[in-house]
């Protein structure tokens, strides 16, 4: 996942973005879009979260690793993890069409 | 477009709000500019209590206090007003950072030093948590409609300039003093500068009124009674603060991080410059780069927010590495000749610190190169009498230490990459206080404004140091990568502004603006 944006597919998607902000999609197509991306979050949450938290348990169990090292884990997952249930909400939101575009 | 007297209104509006929003970046700024400092008088090194309570003193302050004091002061703001809550932040951080400068040191007081270091600075992520929302939501709510990307921009200049002003208070304090002096004792005055600072600034604010929006939504009674339930219990509102995060302030974090903390570390870590050398470059890359929040805040009034906060995320996506790559180039001595008839070595020998017969051989070698540039490494050994005594044995030899002195010619193609990069986060941090306080009604405005502002900054931003130094470390381990790939680290910043922008792109409305409605339903 980190890295995607090096290359063709990073420099692709950050030019197709760029280019978007200057042109009106259809309130159809633009609605497709945001409910398969809201797909994309739902899962993209739990396999972020677990990936963070398994990160964070390998570097606690590492031989050598302080207290401080533990504290500093506990503080970023105990943040972090509520902010992956945010992303989860919003795929959900997305899904559900709470951010469809209606006007045109 | 607002008459003369009402632009110099907007202007006392705007310098009021402005100085007291770059004393209290300023104040938080000093704590990590001399963290090292700090962890050397107060958290003794080797021992583990003192390393845990150093830690919560770093991690707590930006990732949990941070998003907690925009919660409370939000709450606080939409409640009682803008002009209390963020005195009572400018007071909670002006006075937390002066005693940081008035406490003894773990050696004096022993075990409170560290608990009062670590209290203090808690307190100064608290109040910076309430602080940016009330000063932007102040602004906005005095600026005219069509010019508030412009005016609100000033409050964005505040962060940059902060730092900008806390590295040459540092500077300046340093070269006065000389390095011995200043870290004995002169570390001290960049703390106690701020309480003057404070005072001229709490004189100043407390000659303000409220502000129009608020006051006109207080005296028609039509005040929340309860902003954080109205904030985050109303579908509505959550959904708005869910994409506020994900799609703006979360991307905006990581460019602000990377174009300006991570280039700093960049350099002074990976690349092993100097520091001196590292925090003037900075500075003036800062000050050339800081004209943008200005103008592109100005632009945003003209074109729209969102187009040119997307711009800017996408020409960070796009360019940033590149930008890294040329500053390493012109920064790593292996890309420059060595005159290696100049290469001097020289070897002291002493006695080894806490110890009469162990001795402490310090060897000095100076590489010089075509463009100017030196590099110094100093290697220390303790050469123990007993050599085969415990303590000789568990002893580890510290790394020799590396300082790069670059010459002239490398200055400016690195302040040059440094200002791209900062020229990347004036585009998306530039019109984002307008976006934002637009984005949400009057009445919960300050609330919900505040907490995706500092998740967005204090937690995404916040992580990039970390993550991006333990990203290159892990690129050690490659065999085919002995010693990293120093670029291994922009992968998270880069990867959360390019999804950022994705979601803003798609999802972000262009012209919501709950300012301009007949206000609060």
């Amino acid at each position: 996942m980190l890295g995607l944006y090096e290359g063709a597919v990073g420099m692709g998607i950050a030019a197709v973005c760029a280019v978007l902000n200057f042109v009106t999609i259809p309130a159809n197509i633009s609605n497709l879009i945001k409910k398969a991306l809201g797909v994309c979050w739902i899962l993209l949450a739990p396999y972020a979260a677990v990936a963070f938290v398994q990160a964070g348990l390998a570097k606690m169990n590492a031989k050598g690793a302080t207290s401080a090292v533990n504290t500093q884990w506990v503080i970023l997952i105990s943040i972090f993890l509520p902010i992956m249930v945010g992303l989860a909400i919003h795929g959900w939101y997305s899904v559900k069409g709470e951010y469809d575009t209606t006007e045109e | 477009m607002a008459n003369n007297n009402e632009r110099s209104s907007l202007m006392s509006v705007i310098a009021s709000s402005s100085v007291g929003t770059l004393i209290e970046w300023y104040d938080f700024y000093i704590f990590g500019s001399l963290a090292t400092i700090i962890a050397a008088k107060f958290f003794p090194a080797g021992n583990d209590t003192a390393a845990l309570l150093s830690t919560l003193a770093t991690f707590a302050a930006g990732f949990i206090v941070r998003p907690f004091g925009a919660l409370f002061f939000g709450r606080l703001g939409d409640l009682i007003g803008r002009k209390y809550t963020f005195l009572v932040t400018l007071v909670l951080m002006g006075g937390a950072t002066f005693l940081i400068g008035c406490i003894p040191d773990y050696a004096t007081i022993g075990w409170f030093a560290p608990i009062a270091i670590l209290i203090l600075r808690l307190l100064q992520g608290l109040a910076l948590g309430g602080e940016y929302g009330g000063a932007a939501t102040y602004v906005a709510e005095h600026a005219p409609a069509g010019e508030r990307g412009y005016w609100t921009s000033w409050i964005q200049t505040t962060a940059t300039l902060g730092l900008f002003v806390s590295l040459m208070v540092i500077i300046f304090t340093k070269e006065s003093l000389g390095a011995e002096k200043f870290e004995d004792w002169g570390w001290r005055l960049p703390f106690l500068l701020s309480i003057l600072l404070v005072v001229v600034s709490i004189i100043i604010r407390m000659r303000m009124k409220e502000s129009p929006m608020f006051a006109k939504l207080k005296d028609e009674g039509k005040v929340s009674t309860n902003p954080l339930k109205e904030s985050f219990g109303n579908k509505a509102n959550f959904k708005m603060v869910l994409l506020v995060l994900f799609g703006a302030t979360m991307g905006q974090g990581v460019v602000w991080y990377t174009g300006q903390f991570y280039a700093q570390l960049f350099l002074l870590n990976t690349c092993k410059v100097d520091s001196t050398q590292v925090n003037t470059w900075l500075c003036i890359a800062l000050l050339l780069g800081t004209g943008g929040f200005v103008l592109f805040g100005w632009l945003s009034d003209k074109i729209g927010r969102k187009v040119i906060m997307m711009l800017g995320m996408a020409l960070a996506v796009v360019c940033t590495k590149s930008l890294f790559q040329r500053m390493y180039a012109y920064a790593s001595p292996a890309h420059k000749t060595e005159i290696t008839e100049k290469a001097t070595s020289e070897v002291k020998m002493s006695l080894a610190p806490k110890s009469t017969a162990d001795s402490l051989k310090v060897t000095k070698t100076v590489k010089f190169y075509t463009d100017g540039t030196t590099v110094t490494d100093t290697k220390k050994e303790t050469i123990f009498a007993d050599t085969a005594s415990a303590a000789a044995k568990a002893f580890k030899q510290p790394s020799p230490a590396k300082v790069v002195k670059l010459g002239e010619s490398n200055k400016w193609p690195i302040i040059w990459s440094i200002v791209c990069l900062v020229v990347f986060v004036t585009m998306v941090y530039g019109p984002i206080a307008a976006f934002l306080v637009e984005l949400f009604p009057t009445k919960i405005r300050y609330t919900s404004m505040s907490l995706p502002y500092h998740i967005g900054n204090g937690v995404f931003g916040g992580l990039v140091p970390l993550i991006a130094t333990l990203m290159f470390e892990a690129t050690k381990l490659n065999p085919a990568t002995p010693s990293g790939d120093p670029f291994a680290g922009l992968a998270y910043p880069m990867t959360i502004a390019m999804l950022c922008l994705l979601i803003g792109t798609l999802v972000l409305p262009k012209n919501v603006n709950h300012m301009d409605d007949n206000q609060e339903g």
